[in-house]
C-alpha cells in the first residue's frame, strides 16, 4: 500500500466527505486507502475504488482523531487531507514518483493553494474532466502572498525533443519540485506547522513515536511538525499547487477550526508553543520556532489584549501562560522585534502585566501613528473615531441618514427624513451623509439639516454620537454601535437574487463578506421589509430575527400611492425636459456579477438595440435609461438624440417610475416597486441561461412568477411594446397575484409606520 | 492550436536569412506552425525556394488573405528575419496556452547582440533560488551553474520556466515594467475577424486585445532570441506605440502606458546613438523622437534626450541645442 490518506471528520462535516471521495476517485495509478477518523456513524461508500476505513477516536479532538487513524494505517506514506480540502488531479502518482526517488525520511509538501471558492473553476473543471486546464480558483490568502507564477509542465514529447541526456533531469522536468534543507525550510516558518497537504513517511512516526497533541483542540500539529522537522533531512515541495486548501466563507454557520471564536484561542496557541518548544532539541529549529512565535505575538497579540478580543477570555491567565512560554526562550530569540516590543515581553516575562499592557497601548498607538504618516494622513478621520469620538456621549437629538453609501438623497431614508421634518420640526438635528456635492445642493436650505462628507471628521463625529442611524445599505464594518442608540436598516429592495447566507460564493465581493455581514446585521435594531416575502427571505438570507423586522412596506414607495402622483409626474417630466405628449419607457438593467475590472468595479455593455426602438417608436415614445449604480462607466447615449434620456445619475428612481408608462428591466429588483403602479413590465433577458445558472440563484421562478414576458431579443421587445395592450391582458391575472404577494403592505403609509417604530420611546416626541 | 509566425524583415530579406529562419522553425519539430510572408517582401527565387520548404507557408498579398480554419485556434507572432526560436519554444507556448488559454502571451527573450552565456547566467541567478538550488543539488553537484555550457544552461532554463498570469490592472503594470518589450515578443490570439479588422503586424492590434481582455500571460524564461531593430523599423515601432496611445481611455492603463512609451523612446535613442548615420541624419531622427517625447506628460518625458542620443556634446552643439530650448 503506497498511501494512507488520513482525514479527521467531525459530525458537522460528514456531508463534505462525498465531495472529497469524488475527488479521491480521480487519483489513479497508485495504491491507497482512505482512513476517516470520526465519532459519527458514516455510511460506507460502497462504490469506492479504494478501501475506506472509519476509525473512532477517544478524545474527540483533531489530534486524537489523527492518532487513531495512524494506528490503523497500512500505507508507506501518510497523506493528511482535511475533509473540506481537495487534491489536484493525479497528484498521488506524481508524489509516489518523487518520494521513491528521494531519501526515506523526506517529507513532501503538496503546495497548498488557499481559496474560498473551490466551486469556481477547480471543481467545475474536475466535473467536466478538464484536468489539463489551469483550474485554480480565486486566491483566498493574503493579497501580498498571491501566487503569480505557475510552473510550466513538460510532457514526454517535449522532453524527447529537447534531447536532454540526463534522465534524472528529464524525469524531474515532468514532475518538478524543489528541495529544501532544514535551514531553508524553517527560515520561513508558517505553513510548515500545518500538517494538511503534507505527505510524511509512516516509518518516521514509528521510529520516533510521533504523535499529534491530543490535548490541544486547536493546534494539535505544532508539536508533531516540529519533531518531524528534527528528524527530516529534506523537505520536498511541489512547484505547482496540488493541494486546494479551502477556507470557509461562512464562518457563522460553518466555521473552520481556525475561525471558531473561542475565549481560550490564544491560550491554546501559547500552550501549543510551550509543548512544541519543549519537544525539540535542535537549537536551530528551536530558534526558528521561537522567532516565528515572537513575531506573531508582536504582530497580533498586543492588539488582541488591548481591544479585548473575543479570542482572549481571561487576559491575566493568558499573560501568565505567555510568561511561562517566554521563560523558556533565550534573549536572542527576541532580537527580531523592535525594542519597545522586547520591553513588553520582558515585562510579561517578569510578571509585570500591568506595565506590559501600558506599553502595549504605546506600541499600538505608535504603530497607528506610523501608518498615518506612511499613508500621508489617510486614515486620520477613522483614527479620530476610534480614539476620540466613539468615547463621547450620545446626542439624543441627532439622526444620521445615509442612502446608497452617500451617493444619493433618495430611497427610504429620504422619505423618513421628510416625514420627520414635516411632523417633528425642530426636534432633531438631521445629518445627511454625502459622497458628492449633489446632496449638499439638494438640501442646501433645509432647516435643522447638515450634510457631512462621508468618512470625514464630521461624519465620524456624528456617526459616533448620533442617537438614530437610518441607512439603506450596510454601515461601515468598524462602526461601534452604542447602547441606547437605534439603527434602522431600511434595505433597498425586495430580494430577487440569493443574498448572503443563501449564496455559495460571490464572484466579485470579498471573501469575508458573510462574516462581516453577520456582524453588521447584529447591529440593526430594525430591518424594514417591503412584504411578507422579503421578511421570510431575510430571516434565512441574513439570519435576522423576524421579531426585529418592521413589516411596514417601503417608505420610498409611498410616493407611488400618492393621490397627487400624476401631478408630481408632470412636474418631473417638465424638470427633465421630457415631452408631455410622449409615452415614456423606463429601461433599468442591472449589473452582471462576472463583468468587472477589479473587486467592486463593474462594467456593462448595452445590448438592447435602442436605435431600432427609436426608428420604430420614436414618434410616440421616449426612453429613460437608468443603469445600476454598480456600473461606474457611464454609457454614452448621445447618438440616440432626443429619444433617450440618460438618467442614470438621477437621485430618486421612484420619481422615474412615476413618469414612465412601461418598464423594461432584467434581473433588477426595480420591478417589485414598479408593480405598485400596475403598469406593464417587460423583461429583456438576453443572457438568461448563462446568468441564472452560473452566477447567483434566484428566489423567484422567472418563468412562472413574473408579471411580464421574458424577451430574449430586441425584436421581441419591440414587438411587445407595439402590442402592449395584448401583453397587459395576457398577464393580468399573474400581475394581480404578484401585487398580492409583493405590494400588499404598500398603502402609502409605510413611512409613518417606520417613523413611529423608530421614535417609539423617544422622550422628545412624547413630550 | 496553430502558431502563425509572420516574417517581418528587419532590413532586406535574403535567401540565406529566410533559409536559416525556416530551418530554425523546422527544428522545433512541431507541426502546428505556419510561416506567413507578405509577397512584397520576397522575390521569385524565394517563392520557388519556399514552395519546397518543409514547413507550411502562406505567401499573401494582405494579411486578410491568410487562410484560417474556423474550427481551430490560432496564435500569431511577428518575428524579424534575424530573430530565432530557442529550443522547444513552440512546445512551451503550446503547453502554457493549452493549460491556460488566454488572448496574449508575452515572451521573454535573449538579445542576439549580447553574449547568450552572460544573459543566461543573469537569468539563472535571478530565478527562484529554491528551484535553482534544487537543480544544482540534484543534477550538477560538482559544478557551478555558471560554468556549464550554453546548451546545459538552456536546459536548466526549462526547469526554471514559469508563466505569470496578469489580470486586471496587473497587466498594465507589467507593460510599464517591460522596458525592452517589443512587437516580436508577443504572441496573440487571432481569428478571421482579427485579420479582417486589424493589421496583425502592428502593435495597435496587440494593444486592442490587451484592452479588451482581462488577462495576459507572460513567460519568465526566454523562448526567442531577437535582434535589435534597424533604425527605420524602430521608428516605425515608436510611431505605432504613440499611435496606440491615442486609443487608451482608461486612466489606470494610460499611466502605465506612458512609462512604457518612455522606455521605447530610450530604446530608440540607444539605437540611434549606436547607428552609423552621420550627424545631420541623426539630428533629423532625433527631432522626430523629441516630438514623440513631447507627447508624453511632463513627468514621464525623458530628460537630456539629446545627450542620450548624440553622446557627449561639444560646446557648439550645446549652444545650438540650448537655443532650441533643449
Amino acid at each position: 500500500m503506497d498511501f494512507s490518506i488520513i482525514t479527521p471528520c467531525k459530525s458537522n462535516d460528514v456531508k463534505k466527505l462525498t465531495a472529497l471521495k469524488n475527488n479521491l476517485d480521480q487519483q489513479s495509478g497508485v495504491d491507497f486507502e482512505w482512513i476517516i477518523a470520526s465519532n459519527k456513524t458514516i455510511d460506507n461508500f460502497s462504490d469506492a475504488s479504494f478501501p475506506i476505513h472509519i476509525v473512532n477516536d477517544s478524545k474527540d479532538t483533531v489530534g486524537s482523531a489523527r492518532n487513531a487513524a495512524i494506528l490503523n494505517a497500512n500505507g508507506k506514506y501518510l497523506v493528511f487531507i482535511d475533509v473540506d480540502d481537495f487534491l489536484s488531479f493525479n497528484v498521488l502518482k506524481q508524489a509516489k514518483t518523487i518520494l521513491d526517488q528521494n531519501q526515506n525520511n523526506a517529507i513532501l509538501d503538496l503546495n497548498a493553494y488557499l481559496t474560498y471558492e473551490p466551486e469556481n473553476s477547480f471543481l467545475e473543471a474536475q466535473k467536466q474532466g478538464k484536468h489539463y486546464l489551469d483550474d485554480l480558483p480565486k486566491w483566498g490568502g493574503r493579497k501580498i502572498e498571491r501566487p503569480v507564477n505557475r510552473q510550466l509542465k513538460f510532457n514526454s514529447k517535449m522532453i524527447n525533443d529537447l534531447g536532454i541526456k540526463n534522465e534524472k533531469y528529464s524525469e524531474w522536468l515532468k514532475h518538478p519540485y524543489s528541495i529544501y534543507n532544514q535551514k531553508d525550510y524553517f527560515d520561513h516558518m508558517k505553513d510548515e506547522l500545518v500538517v494538511s497537504g503534507k505527505i510524511i513517511p509512516k516509518q518516521l512516526f514509528v521510529d520516533h513515536n510521533l504523535k499529534f497533541d491530543e490535548n490541544n483542540p486547536l493546534h494539535s500539529s505544532v508539536k508533531l511538525m516540529l519533531q518531524v522537522g528534527q528528524f527530516t533531512s529534506h523537505w520536498l515541495v511541489l512547484n505547482d499547487y496540488a493541494y486546494i486548501l479551502v477556507r470557509h466563507n461562512d464562518p457563522v454557520n460553518d466555521p473552520s477550526l481556525d475561525q471558531v471564536v473561542r475565549p481560550d484561542r490564544w491560550e491554546q496557541w501559547i500552550n501549543a508553543c510551550i509543548v512544541g518548544y519543549q519537544s525539540i532539541h535542535d537549537p536551530f529549529i528551536q530558534h526558528a520556532f521561537a522567532s516565528y512565535t515572537i513575531q506573531k505575538i508582536h504582530e497580533r497579540f498586543y492588539k488582541a489584549v488591548i481591544l479585548h478580543d473575543s479570542n482572549i477570555g481571561n487576559v491575566q491567565n493568558t499573560l501568565k501562560k505567555l510568561q511561562n512560554y517566554l521563560r523558556l526562550l533565550s534573549n536572542r530569540d527576541f532580537h527580531s522585534i523592535n525594542i519597545l516590543s522586547q520591553r513588553i515581553l520582558m515585562e510579561v516575562k517578569n510578571g509585570n502585566f500591568a506595565r506590559a499592557k501600558y506599553l502595549m497601548v504605546s506600541l499600538i498607538a505608535t504603530r497607528d501613528a506610523h501608518k498615518l504618516v506612511v499613508n500621508r494622513g489617510r486614515g486620520a478621520t477613522r483614527a479620530s473615531y476610534e480614539l476620540l469620538f466613539k468615547h463621547l456621549s450620545v446626542n439624543p437629538r441627532v439622526i444620521i441618514y445615509e442612502s446608497f453609501l452617500g451617493r444619493n438623497y433618495s430611497d427610504s431614508p429620504k422619505y423618513i427624513y421628510k416625514y420627520i421634518q414635516k411632523h417633528y420640526p425642530g426636534k432633531f438635528l438631521n445629518v445627511w451623509v454625502a459622497a458628492n456635492d449633489q446632496i449638499k445642493k439638494d438640501l442646501k436650505n433645509e432647516p435643522n439639516t447638515i450634510v457631512v462628507n462621508r468618512f470625514g471628521f464630521k461624519y465620524m463625529y456624528y456617526l459616533a454620537t448620533s442617537k438614530y442611524q437610518v441607512f439603506n445599505m450596510r454601515q461601515p464594518k468598524w462602526f461601534d454601535k452604542k447602547n441606547g442608540t437605534k439603527f434602522i436598516e431600511t434595505w433597498h429592495g425586495t430580494p430577487l437574487k440569493h443574498l448572503v447566507f443563501d449564496m455559495d460564493n460571490v464572484a466579485s465581493a470579498t471573501s469575508l463578506y458573510k462574516q462581516i455581514f453577520y456582524h453588521q446585521s447584529r447591529q440593526w435594531d430594525y430591518l424594514v421589509t417591503a412584504n411578507q416575502f422579503s421578511a421570510n427571505v431575510f430571516s434565512h438570507a441574513f439570519m435576522y430575527p423576524k421579531d426585529h423586522m418592521l413589516k411596514s412596506g417601503y417608505p420610498r414607495n409611498d410616493i407611488l400611492n400618492n393621490p397627487n402622483r400624476d401631478r408630481i409626474a408632470r412636474k418631473i417630466k417638465i424638470k427633465l425636459g421630457i415631452p408631455l405628449d410622449k409615452k415614456v419607457i423606463l429601461y433599468a438593467p442591472t449589473w452582471r456579477d462576472d463583468q468587472y475590472f477589479s473587486a467592486g468595479n463593474y462594467k456593462f455593455q448595452l445590448k438592447l438595440d435602442i436605435a431600432k426602438l427609436k426608428r420604430a417608436l420614436g414618434n410616440d415614445y421616449v426612453m429613460v435609461l437608468r443603469t445600476h449604480y454598480f456600473i461606474t462607466n457611464h454609457l454614452d447615449t448621445s447618438s440616440f438624440g432626443d429619444f433617450v434620456y440618460n438618467e442614470s445619475d438621477y437621485d430618486d428612481i421612484a420619481e422615474l417610475y412615476l413618469i414612465s408608462d412601461l418598464l423594461i428591466t432584467d434581473y433588477s429588483s426595480v420591478f417589485f416597486d414598479y408593480s405598485i403602479l400596475k403598469r406593464p413590465i417587460l423583461y429583456y433577458v438576453y443572457d438568461y441561461s448563462k446568468y441564472a445558472g452560473v452566477l447567483r440563484g434566484f428566489y423567484l421562478n422567472m418563468e412562472k412568477d413574473l408579471p411580464g414576458p421574458l424577451l430574449k431579443t430586441s425584436d421581441e421587445v419591440l414587438n411587445a411594446i407595439q402590442n402592449i395592450d395584448q401583453i397587459k391582458d395576457k398577464y393580468k391575472d399573474r400581475y394581480h397575484q404578484f401585487n398580492q404577494r409583493f405590494s400588499a403592505w404598500d398603502d402609502g403609509h409605510a413611512t409613518e409606520r417606520v417613523v413611529h417604530a423608530m421614535l417609539k420611546n423617544d422622550p422628545r416626541i412624547q413630550n | 492550436m496553430q502558431f502563425l509566425i509572420n516574417v517581418l524583415p528587419n532590413n532586406h530579406l535574403t535567401n540565406h536569412k529566410l533559409k536559416l529562419l525556416i530551418e530554425n522553425i523546422a527544428y522545433q519539430n512541431n507541426s502546428n506552425v505556419q510561416l506567413i510572408i507578405k509577397k512584397s517582401f520576397i522575390n521569385h527565387e524565394m517563392i520557388d525556394f519556399l514552395s519546397h520548404a518543409s514547413l507550411k507557408i502562406q505567401i499573401v498579398n494582405h494579411y486578410s488573405d491568410v487562410s484560417l480554419d474556423k474550427d481551430d485556434s490560432y496564435y500569431w507572432i511577428n518575428l524579424k528575419d534575424n530573430d530565432c526560436l530557442l529550443p522547444s519554444a513552440i512546445d512551451q507556448w503550446q503547453s502554457v496556452l493549452c493549460r491556460h488559454p488566454s488572448s496574449e502571451l508575452w515572451l521573454h527573450s535573449l538579445k542576439n547582440e549580447k553574449s547568450f552565456n552572460q544573459q543566461m547566467n543573469y537569468l539563472i541567478k535571478k530565478a527562484d533560488h529554491a528551484k535553482r538550488n534544487t537543480i544544482q543539488n540534484l543534477f550538477y553537484q560538482h559544478v557551478q551553474l555558471k560554468d556549464l555550457s550554453l546548451k546545459q544552461k538552456l536546459a536548466i532554463s526549462f526547469g526554471l520556466q514559469e508563466y505569470n498570469i496578469l489580470k486586471d490592472t496587473d497587466r498594465f503594470d507589467f507593460l510599464s515594467q517591460s522596458a525592452d518589450m517589443n512587437l516580436n515578443q508577443i504572441l496573440f490570439k487571432c481569428n478571421l475577424n482579427t485579420l479582417q479588422k486589424f493589421d496583425p503586424s502592428k502593435f495597435t492590434t496587440i494593444l486592442h486585445l490587451m484592452l479588451d481582455h482581462q488577462e495576459i500571460l507572460s513567460l519568465q524564461m526566454p523562448t526567442v532570441a531577437i535582434s535589435l531593430m534597424k533604425l527605420n523599423r524602430q521608428m516605425e515601432w515608436l510611431n505605432q506605440v504613440f499611435t496606440g496611445m491615442r486609443d487608451i481611455g482608461d486612466a489606470n492603463f494610460l499611466g502605465s502606458y506612458h512609462v512604457f512609451a518612455a522606455n521605447q523612446i530610450k530604446n530608440s535613442l540607444l539605437i540611434l546613438r549606436n547607428s552609423k548615420l552621420n550627424r545631420s541624419k541623426k539630428r533629423k531622427i532625433l527631432d522626430r523622437i523629441i516630438q514623440y517625447n513631447q507627447k508624453l506628460p511632463y513627468i514621464f518625458r525623458i530628460k537630456n534626450i539629446s545627450k542620450m542620443a548624440m553622446g557627449r556634446l561639444t560646446r557648439f552643439s550645446n549652444q545650438l541645442l540650448s537655443k532650441k530650448g533643449l
